[in-house]
């Protein structure tokens, strides 16, 4: 019971991580209908600039935070450079995104190597939480709060605010936005800096989980994208619920039936498209 | 205060606007009348920047528009009714007005549309301000898209079809709130099917027909002219 437990912690703290990069790749997806490819890259990213801020004795909240807003304004700035000039035409977003991810991928194994990193555990949270015969990591249970937290300031920020307001017309009506004199330009640069961010941030709060190696960028962005289909195109809730089960059924999957651990998600979303093929939140599609 | 000078525009290949010229003076109403496919809801969309015009120009306040988005066009204090209402479904009624929500620029005197004053107008919206758009009816939704356009404080009105699918009732209603907005001091292009209305509203008609204006006159003028009517709005007599 008490391995099962630990085991199911495990899973959620890596479906929060999912769903914080997931949630960023939907939002992307519903308000700007850009599937960028390169957001599994921007995680990488982040967690390799905090590793550079974190060996350069930065301590570890300063570092996520720096690499925070690095890969915020590195989202910022591909917005305004690139994506805008691209929009509404998909063929060549996805020649665009996947070949930055390529570059950005490329930059990365020239400034960092190959070699296999991981982020320190932060001093604080570096102890266990003991229940019973159960431990459960401090750390672990740090990222399942942060993923609440964000789901809760997601929720906030969509339903309360004028911003999230403008976000869903967006997605109803875009044309009929601006033409109520609100620049639509600015919000998408504002969404995607944000999705970049988030990205940045699940990459340095993974870290200490999954460490960092060539390669991860690519398993990181299939795994979102599943989570993204299975919880419908443009919906966070739906990111959310798909993230935790996920994370929930990789990680016992694997300690369960271990042959079949690769098969297991992909199983869920085969599961989930043919009983609800526009996912979990998913607007029906005419 | 609104003036076309030989405006063209296209959908692709077809030629839709070909050299559209009128103006519209301040705190006057003109109407735009037509068939189907004439060419209306093109001028609307040129006016507020959601399709660009090919040739021409389209000056506000005497300030060109044509090389302006949509959004600066809004901000100069040009509102949009669009035809069809586009009601954002997923906004409440009360988010629909307060999204768009801008404070009066002009310092002319105007009131300062806000939400107070948009439920004082339409006292069924504040009754339905949790409901979402599309739960409303459709005279419900066409009050609503007139007060999220009053919400951007605009000087210049763009309306397309107001009267669109809705009961008599309805459209009598709709046409006295707009005598009562232009009264108010806004100025106002309306285009419609429905020419009692736009005749009771309007002090200008415009009937134009394969992209070009065809006739202008007064309402009275319109009303006496039948064989206009039935040559260009498909009036039987």
């Amino acid at each position: 019971m008490s391995i099962f437990l630990a085991q199911l912690l495990t899973g959620l703290a890596y479906g929060m991580l999912y769903f914080m990069i997931a949630v960023g790749l939907t939002i992307i997806l519903g308000v700007m209908n850009v599937v960028n490819l390169a957001h599994g890259t921007l995680f990488m990213l982040g967690a390799y600039i905090a590793f550079t801020f974190i060996n350069d004795e930065v301590n570890f909240w300063a570092a996520l935070l720096l690499a925070v807003l690095l890969t915020a304004v590195l989202g910022l700035v591909l917005e305004k450079l690139l994506i805008k000039r691209i929009y509404g035409k998909e063929l060549e977003q996805v020649l665009l995104t996947f070949g930055l991810s390529f570059i950005i991928a490329d930059a990365i194994e020239w400034i960092w190597g190959t070699e296999m990193h991981t982020l320190p555990v932060p001093g604080l949270l570096s102890g266990s939480l003991s229940i019973g015969s159960t431990a459960f990591p401090l750390y672990r249970l740090f990222v399942v709060f942060i993923g609440c937290l964000l789901a809760l300031l997601l929720w906030y920020l969509e339903t309360k605010t004028r911003v999230g307001a403008i976000i869903r017309a967006g997605v109803d009506d875009r044309a009929m936005v601006s033409a109520l004199g609100i620049n639509v330009g600015l919000v998408f640069t504002g969404v995607f800096a944000f999705g970049a961010a988030l990205a940045g941030l699940s990459g340095v709060l993974g870290g200490p989980l999954i460490g960092m190696y060539t390669g991860m960028d690519s398993e990181i962005l299939v795994t979102s994208l599943i989570v993204v289909v299975i919880g419908g195109l443009g919906s966070w809730k739906g990111s959310f619920i798909g993230a935790i089960a996920i994370g929930v059924i990789e990680t016992l999957g694997k300690v369960w039936f271990p042959s079949l651990s690769m098969l297991t998600v992909f199983l869920i979303m085969m599961i989930v498209l043919i009983i609800r093929p526009q996912g979990l939140f998913g607007r029906e599609v005419a | 205060m609104l003036e076309l000078q030989d405006v063209h525009s296209y959908y692709g290949t077809s030629y839709i606007l070909q050299g559209v010229t009128f103006s519209v003076l301040k705190g006057k109403c003109v109407a735009l009348l037509g068939r189907n496919g004439a060419g209306k809801t093109t001028t609307i969309h040129t006016i507020a920047g959601l399709h660009k015009a090919k040739r021409g120009s389209i000056r506000f306040k005497n300030r060109p528009l044509e090389s302006l988005p949509p959004h600066q066009i809004s901000r100069l204090g040009i509102g949009l009714v669009p035809q069809g209402r586009r009601i954002f479904p997923s906004l409440t009624v009360k988010e629909n007005l307060t999204m768009p929500a801008r404070k009066r620029k002009a310092d002319d005197g105007g009131i300062n549309w806000d939400l107070e004053k948009i439920y004082e107008l339409f006292p069924v919206l504040k009754e339905r301000e949790n409901n979402f758009g599309t739960q409303l009816s459709g005279g419900q939704q066409q009050m609503l898209a007139i007060g999220r356009a009053l919400m951007t404080n605009p000087e210049f009105l763009l309306m397309d079809e107001p009267s669109e699918g809705l009961a008599p009732v309805i459209i009598d209603q709709i046409g006295e709130i707009i005598v009562q907005l232009k009264e108010a001091g806004l100025s106002i292009l309306i285009v419609e099917q429905n020419i009692a209305l736009a005749c009771k509203a309007a002090d200008e008609i415009l009937i134009m027909n394969k992209g070009k204006i065809v006739w202008s006159g007064s309402p009275d003028g319109l009303m006496a002219n039948e064989g206009i009517q039935h040559k260009y709005l498909g009036v039987s007599s």
